[in-house]
C-alpha cells in the first residue's frame, strides 16, 4: 500500500528534479500521522506543500553555496558556517513552531510556543560549553534540549511538560560509557591478539582478519550502544511527559530496535533501496506500538486561538543539513 | 446528492460526533441529528485524496470533518489538486508503481553508472588548478607527517628517474607541468601515487622491486595517466554526488544507522576506483607505446607485485584495484 504511494512520488521527484519532493513530503507524512491512531482517530498534517516548497528551495542554496565554497575556498566557507551556528537555534525554534503548526488530532492542532532566547541556551550556549567540560556536561545538555522542546509543545489549550530528573539521565550515559569502555577493552585485546598472531607488523598485518574482527566488533559496539542511548533516553523522556492530567509509557526495548535496524538494513539492501517503504513502517509501527497515553482523566482539549502561521524555512533547513532527502 | 457519514471536529475543543455531509444547491450541509449547518462550496477546503485515508473537510470558523476516501466535492479543482489527483490515481494501481519502480532503479544505475561519472568529468575539468595544487600539497605534507621519511636513493639514480618522469610528460602533453617526488616507506611498501596538483610520489620500495627502469616507467605513465585525467578531483566529485544520489532513494531510514549507509557508498568507492585504474592503464599504454616501451613490462610489474602481496581473496567488487589478469588482458587489446 505504501509501496506504492512511495515508489510513485520518488519517481515524480526525481523527474522534476526535487520540485516535487515537497508534496511527496506532505503526502508521506499525512500517510503516516493519518495512520497512527490515539483512541481510534487519526492525528492530521496540515502543511501547504507550497511553503516547504519555498523552504527547501532556500535551504538547498545555502547548503549547495557551502558546499561549492568549500570547494573553492575553505576559509571562506568556514566564514560561512559561523553565521549559521548562531542562526541554528532560530532555524530549529521555527522548525519546531512549523511542524507543531501544522500536526492535529481532534481537529484541534498542536503548538510550539518555545522562546529563542532559551533556544540560544539550550542549542548553542550549552553544546558549546561541553568540551570545557570534559564532556561531563553532555547529558545535561540533552536533557535541556528536549525539555525545552517538549514543554514548549502545547495541543490546543493543553499545555505539555517535561521536567527530567538528571540523575536518570546521567546514569544512562554513564553506564553507556562504561559499557564501550569495555567492549573497548574486548576489541584492544582481539587486535593484540592478532597483532602477536602475526608476527611482526608488517603489511601482511594490516589486513588480516583478526584486524578485521577487531575493527568491525568496534563498530558493532558503537552501534549497539548508540541505540541503547536512544532508547533509554526516548523511554525516559516519554515516561515524564506530562499533558494536562495525562501521562505516558513508552516501552521501547533496544533489543527489539536492534533487531528492526538491522532486519532493514539487510532487506533495503537485498531489494537495493524498494524495501524502504516496507522497513519505514515497521519502524513507525513499533514506535507507536511502544507508545500508551496513560489518561488522567477525559482526553479533551480546546483550541487556542491565533498563532496557526509559520514558515516553513526552518523546518527545511534543518532536514537538509541532516541530509533528510527522503520522499 | 446522498449524505456520507462523516465525524466532525469544532475545532474550538477535542469533542466530535457522526453527523452526514451532503452536497446540495452549491452548498455543503452538515447535519446531525439536531442541527443542520451549511456552507458555501467555495468556503470549503478538501484533503486530496491519499490512498483509502479518510479525507479531512475544512470548514470556515475552524472546524472540520473527517468523510470518506471516495467523498468529492462537485467543484472544478485548481491545477495542484488536479495533479494530485492523477498522483492519487498512479498510487492506487500496481502497475503503475511497477513502472515506477522500474524507472527509479533505472535512473539511479544510470545516474550512478553514466551521469553522475559525466558530470565530474566536466565539473573537474573546469576547476581552478591552483586549488588541485593546494589539495595535493596538503595531502603530501600530511602524508610526510604520518607515513614517508625522506628517499634514500643516490641523487645520480634520482635524477636519472627524473629525467625519464619529464620525458614521458612531455609525451603525455606538452603543456603538462608535473614534478616527480621522491619518498621512501617501509609501511606501505612498494607503491607510486598520483597526488592532485601534478605530483606523483616514487617510493624507494618500488625502485628497489622493479628489474628494470622500464617497468617503472610503466608505472609512472600510469600516474601520469591519473593527473592528465584528473582522477582524484573526479573521485571526490564522483563519490559525494553519488552518495547524494543514494540518500534520495533510501534517504533517513539507513541514516538512522549512518554505517549502514557507509556500505553502498564503500561499494560505489571502489567500483569508481578500479574504473580510473583501467583509465589510467589504458593511458599508460598508449603513452608507453608512443615513447617505444613495451607494454608487457607494466604488466610483468603487476603480476610480480601481486605475487608478492599474495593474491588476494577479496572479491574484486570490494577492491579498490583491478585484479593484474584483468589490467593484463587490458594490455592485450
Amino acid at each position: 500500500d505504501y509501496f506504492r504511494i512511495w515508489i510513485v512520488n520518488l519517481l515524480l521527484s526525481i523527474v522534476t528534479l526535487g520540485i516535487y519532493s515537497a508534496w511527496a513530503k506532505v503526502r508521506r507524512l499525512r500517510y503516516f500521522y493519518g495512520h497512527t491512531l490515539l483512541d481510534g482517530r487519526p492525528f492530521g498534517y496540515h502543511a501547504a506543500a507550497i511553503a516547504i516548497l519555498k523552504g527547501r528551495l532556500i535551504a538547498y542554496a545555502v547548503v549547495i553555496l557551502l558546499a561549492v565554497l568549500g570547494q573553492v575556498s575553505p576559509l571562506m566557507a568556514s566564514a560561512l558556517y559561523l553565521p549559521l551556528l548562531v542562526m541554528m537555534p532560530l532555524i530549529l525554534v521555527r522548525a519546531f513552531r512549523f511542524r507543531a503548526a501544522n500536526s492535529s488530532y481532534d481537529g484541534i492542532r498542536f503548538g510550539f510556543d518555545g522562546l529563542e532566547s532559551e533556544a540560544y541556551a539550550a542549542f548553542l550556549f550549552w553544546p558549546v560549553a561541553v568540551p570545557f567540560t570534559l564532556g561531563l556536561a553532555y547529558p545535561y545538555v540533552m536533557k535541556r534540549q528536549r525539555e525545552f522542546i517538549v514543554a514548549n509543545s502545547r495541543h490546543g489549550r493543553s499545555q505539555f511538560g517535561l521536567e527530567l530528573p538528571t540523575a536518570k539521565v546521567y546514569r544512562i550515559y554513564v553506564l553507556a560509557a562504561a559499557g564501550l569502555l569495555a567492549w573497548l577493552a574486548v576489541a584492544l585485546a582481539s587486535f593484540l591478539g592478532a597483532a602477536i598472531g602475526g608476527g611482526p607488523p608488517d603489511r601482511e598485518t594490516v589486513s588480516s582478519p583478526g584486524v578485521l574482527l577487531a575493527v568491525l566488533l568496534l563498530y558493532a559496539g558503537i552501534g549497539v550502544t548508540v541505540v541503547a542511548v536512544r532508547t533509554a533516553f526516548e523511554n525516559l523522556v516519554w515516561n515524564h511527559t506530562r499533558l494536562g492530567p495525562h501521562g505516558f509509557e513508552s516501552r521501547l526495548k533496544t533489543r527489539q530496535l536492534l533487531w528492526l535496524y538491522a532486519t532493514n538494513v539487510l532487506g533495503i539492501a537485498v531489494t537495493i533501496g524498494m524495501g524502504v517503504p516496507w522497513a519505514r513502517i515497521r519502524l513507525a509501527r513499533y514506535r507507536a506500538e511502544s507508545l500508551l497515553l496513560v489518561p488522567g482523566g477525559p482526553l479533551v482539549s480546546e483550541a487556542l486561538a491565533g498563532g496557526l502561521e509559520a514558515a516553513a524555512t526552518g523546518a527545511e533547513l534543518s532536514d537538509a543539513m541532516d541530509f533528510d532527502f527522503g520522499v | 446528492m446522498t449524505g456520507v457519514p462523516a465525524t466532525y471536529h469544532d475545532g474550538q475543543t477535542s469533542r466530535h460526533w457522526p453527523v452526514v455531509v451532503r452536497v446540495a444547491d452549491g452548498l455543503v450541509h452538515v447535519e446531525d441529528a439536531g442541527t443542520a449547518r451549511a456552507f458555501p462550496l467555495a468556503a470549503v477546503h478538501l484533503e486530496p485524496r491519499l490512498g483509502t485515508l479518510p479525507r479531512r473537510l475544512d470548514l470556515p470558523g475552524g472546524a472540520s470533518c473527517l468523510v470518506p476516501a471516495g467523498f468529492e466535492l462537485p467543484v472544478a479543482t485548481s491545477a495542484p489538486q488536479r495533479v494530485e489527483r492523477w498522483v492519487n490515481e498512479l498510487e492506487l494501481r500496481w502497475t503503475w508503481a511497477a513502472v515506477a519502480a522500474v524507472g527509479v532503479l533505472g535512473l539511479l544505475w544510470g545516474g550512478i553508472v553514466y551521469g553522475v561519472p559525466a558530470a565530474a568529468k566536466v565539473v573537474a575539468t573546469r576547476m581552478s588548478p591552483a586549488l588541485e595544487r593546494q589539495m595535493g600539497r596538503q595531502a603530501l605534507a600530511s602524508l610526510d607527517r604520518i607515513a614517508l621519511s625522506p628517499s634514500k636513493l643516490p641523487p645520480e639514480r634520482r635524477a636519472a628517474l627524473a629525467v625519464r618522469f619529464d620525458s614521458l610528460m612531455r609525451a603525455a602533453s606538452p603543456d603538462a607541468d608535473y614534478r616527480l617526488e621522491f619518498r621512501a616507506s617501509p609501511a606501505v611498501g612498494p607503491n607510486a601515487f598520483a597526488l592532485p596538483g601534478g605530483s606523483v610520489v616514487l617510493l624507494d620500495e618500488l625502485v628497489k622491486v622493479a628489474e628494470n627502469d622500464d617497468e617503472i616507467a610503466a608505472v609512472l605513465a600510469h600516474e601520469i595517466g591519473h593527473l592528465q585525467e584528473r582522477h582524484t578531483m573526479r573521485h571526490v566529485l564522483q563519490t559525494s554526488a553519488a552518495g547524494v544520489l543514494v540518500a534520495a532513494v533510501v534517504g533517513d531510514v539507513l541514516s538512522a544507522s549512518s554505517y549502514a549507509a557507509a556500505l553502498p557508498a564503500f561499494l560505489l568507492d571502489a567500483r569508481y576506483s578500479r574504473a580510473f585504474e583501467l583509465e589510467a592503464d589504458q593511458f599508460a599504454f598508449t603513452l608507453l607505446d608512443r615513447t617505444g616501451v613495451d607494454r608487457a613490462n607494466f604488466v610483468r610489474f603487476l603480476t610480480r607485485m601481486e605475487k608478492a602481496q599474495g593474491s588476494s581473496k577479496t572479491p574484486g567488487w570490494l577492491q579498490t584495484h583491478p585484479g593484474a589478469d584483468e589490467r593484463g588482458r587490458a594490455a592485450g587489446r
